[in-house]
């Protein structure tokens, strides 16, 4: 199955679980219009589209998992990197999870010298913090909060 | 009071030393996030709303939409210089522009394109003070019917003007509606797909999927190009055109006007429709439309101009109606209503003074811009001398502040991420994001005045062509559907314009 025809799959798929949920909220009367006629509604078009879609995508050709997962080997670390980053964010406070998330990305990601990492790491952590936290007032998580 | 009054008034707010430093802000940040590829206004505007927290409204609004028609000032100075468009609407300019550079008529090329914005921006905030009062007298008069017709009108408009097929612009839609659903109903108190999540009871926040899909979304596609980028930097004395592209490009700024301020009212990717349309109307028009692509001030001029007053026409609509047009104007809702405002049909009646600042301040704002442009263009173009494996992990913290600040919410974070993973897998199947966040923030509305009419009517469906208003509405809508279809169902000729 080619990558566009699947995907016209999955929206038909969306439009079918939410078909069932909405099915089971109240759906009130035509004088006054329950919570699930709307999702209803809507969730009835997309797995319509859906199947337009699957009629209509032609693709080329079949979709190789493997290639994708190896092909996209930078997307796969930015997201694992991205992950863990918002896991700590609030558990280790902003200063040593964007520090950490920062170097990782120069040195892993990009394949920066270690020392060029951490300098840019230092330099945007620190420079973030005064711009964001001290001149903007933003709130930023102070950390450590590892419980 | 009339116009002229108002706007004196609006004069007197705008021109306080605070809220000239507040939109001289805004437009040089904006300026900046419109010269780098992958932050655009919608990432420039989030980042600075928690910002705006402990300012005043009316200083907030004045920066955030400093930082709006900013950014279509600097999406034209890569454009011309280096061939990367800023903004998605500067695209069309660098046919002609990068070719001027090429040439060695850089400054002249950046000159035109700074004076064109100008008098475009200028003349569409005329637009917004004639049209804008007129059309928000018109929509009170508005009964949900009408609402929901005209906002149907919008959804197909989204639908037919997309990037994309119409299919996929639909689906879109009505996955973003969907969308729009989840958490709790205001009309009847229950919750809808939160699954037990607490979280999810206040829905899913519009700035998280925003940022998501057009930021960590652009970032994720761009990891995959390999960019080699040449730099020019124009001298300030290159930078006047000649008396003959000064007169060539006098036509195309006073058309691109026009046409910019009413393609701005169309809802969607207004701003690039603005600038295509320009490009072809000049092209067409032209003695010599041979020379359009070789470096042609025409080519530039117009469609500069046209984005400019496209921010404009979306401004009406914004200000009038509460319909935003784009992502960027979107989230200058969500400040707005963070700062109790809602706009709408009685955001001028009932806050005068904030909306003729707001004028006012488009006004100051527009010389601010050319003031900046022209002579720190070499500063902004040093910006793009940052190389990419540098910028994208400031670009991802960025968004990821920008979200995290506004609700401090870390599952807010989940769903940056989760919407990121997404863009990036909707952009590669060739799906237009700006359809589904559109209809997120406007999905909520939709169903309010559908269940409204219904109830306000007693079931009966013939309220929504009960009134000529809604008729004429309904009518179109249907017309922009069945035309839409019917263009979609067209065979694909060779010939590509």
């Amino acid at each position: 199955m080619s990558k566009e025809r699947l995907s016209s799959l999955l929206l038909f798929l969306v439009g079918i679980l939410a078909l069932i949920q909405s099915a089971q909220f109240p759906m009130g009367t035509l004088e006054k219009p329950g919570p699930g006629v709307f999702p209803l509604m809507l969730s009835v078009l997309l797995a319509v589209i859906g199947v337009l879609l699957l009629i209509a995508e032609k693709g080329q050709g079949k979709l190789n998992w493997l290639r994708i997962i190896r092909e996209k080997g930078t997307v796969w670390k930015i997201i694992i990197l991205s992950a863990a980053f918002i896991a700590a964010f609030e558990r280790l406070g902003y200063l040593a999870s964007s520090a950490a998330y920062l170097f990782l990305l120069f040195f892993w990601v990009c394949h920066s010298r270690a020392g060029v990492a951490v300098a840019l790491t230092a330099v945007i952590t620190l420079g973030s913090w005064y711009l964001f936290g001290t001149i903007l007032g933003l709130q930023l998580p102070t950390g450590p909060r590892l419980l | 009071m009339n116009i002229f009054q108002n706007l004196g008034l609006g004069f007197q707010t705008a021109l306080t030393l605070k809220n000239i430093y507040f939109c001289f802000l805004g437009c040089l940040w904006g300026s900046m996030v419109g010269v780098l590829p992958g932050i655009g206004p919608l990432a420039g505007i989030a980042l600075l709303i928690p910002a705006t927290y402990g300012m005043d409204v009316t200083g907030a609004i004045i920066m955030l939409a400093g930082i709006y028609y900013g950014a279509m000032y600097g999406g034209s100075t890569t454009s011309i210089l280096m061939n990367i468009p800023g903004e998605s609407a500067s695209v069309v300019t660098c046919l002609d522009g990068y070719q001027m550079t090429k040439k060695g008529r850089a400054g002249a090329a950046l000159f035109i394109a700074a004076w064109g914005s100008w008098v475009g921006g200028t003349l569409s905030v005329i637009g917004i003070m004639l049209l804008a009062p007129t059309l928000a007298d018109l929509a009170m008069k508005f009964g949900p019917a009408e609402m929901f017709a005209l906002l149907l009108v919008a959804f197909v408009l989204l639908g037919s003007l997309g990037t994309g097929s119409f299919l996929k612009s639909m689906a879109m839609i009505i996955l973003g509606l969907l969308v729009g659903t989840v958490g709790l109903d205001n009309l009847t108190g229950a919750y809808r797909f939160t699954y037990g999540i607490r979280d999810l009871s206040d829905g899913i926040g519009f700035v998280p999927v925003a940022m998501g899909m057009f930021g960590i979304g652009e970032i994720l596609s761009a990891t995959e190009e390999t960019l080699v980028h040449e730099f020019y930097q124009p001298r300030l004395r290159e930078l006047l055109p000649n008396r003959q592209e000064f007169a060539a490009s006098l036509g195309p700024i006073l058309r691109g006007s026009g046409l910019g301020f009413f393609a701005g009212l169309l809802p969607g990717s207004a701003h690039v429709l603005s600038s295509f349309l320009s490009y072809i109307v000049e092209k067409r028009i032209s003695r010599r439309p041979e020379e359009f692509g070789t470096g042609c001030i025409q080519g530039v001029a117009g469609p500069e101009t046209a984005n400019n007053a496209a921010t404009g026409g979306a401004m009406v609509l914004f200000l009038a109606l509460g319909i935003p047009t784009g992502p960027a104007i979107a989230v200058m809702m969500i400040a707005l209503l963070i700062h109790g405002i809602r706009p709408g049909p009685l955001f001028i009646s009932e806050q005068p003074q904030l909306f003729w600042s707001l004028i006012a301040s488009m006004y100051v704002g527009n010389v601010i811009l050319v003031a900046l442009n022209l002579p720190l263009v070499g500063l902004f173009v040093n910006l793009l001398r940052v190389p990419f494996w540098i910028l994208f992990p400031v670009v991802l913290l960025i968004c990821m502040i920008g979200t995290y600040s506004i609700s401090l919410s870390r599952f807010d974070l989940i769903v940056l991420l989760g919407s990121g993973v997404m863009g990036y897998i909707l952009r590669k199947l060739r799906y237009d994001l700006a359809p589904l966040v559109l209809a997120l923030i406007i999905g909520p509305t939709l169903e309010e005045s559908f269940r409204q009419a219904l109830m306000r009517s007693g079931g009966s469906f013939a309220i929504f062509w009960g009134s000529p208003m809604a008729l004429s509405f309904m009518a179109l809508a249907a017309f922009l559907l069945f035309w839409s279809i019917w263009r979609s169902l067209q065979p694909v000729s060779g010939k590509k314009s």
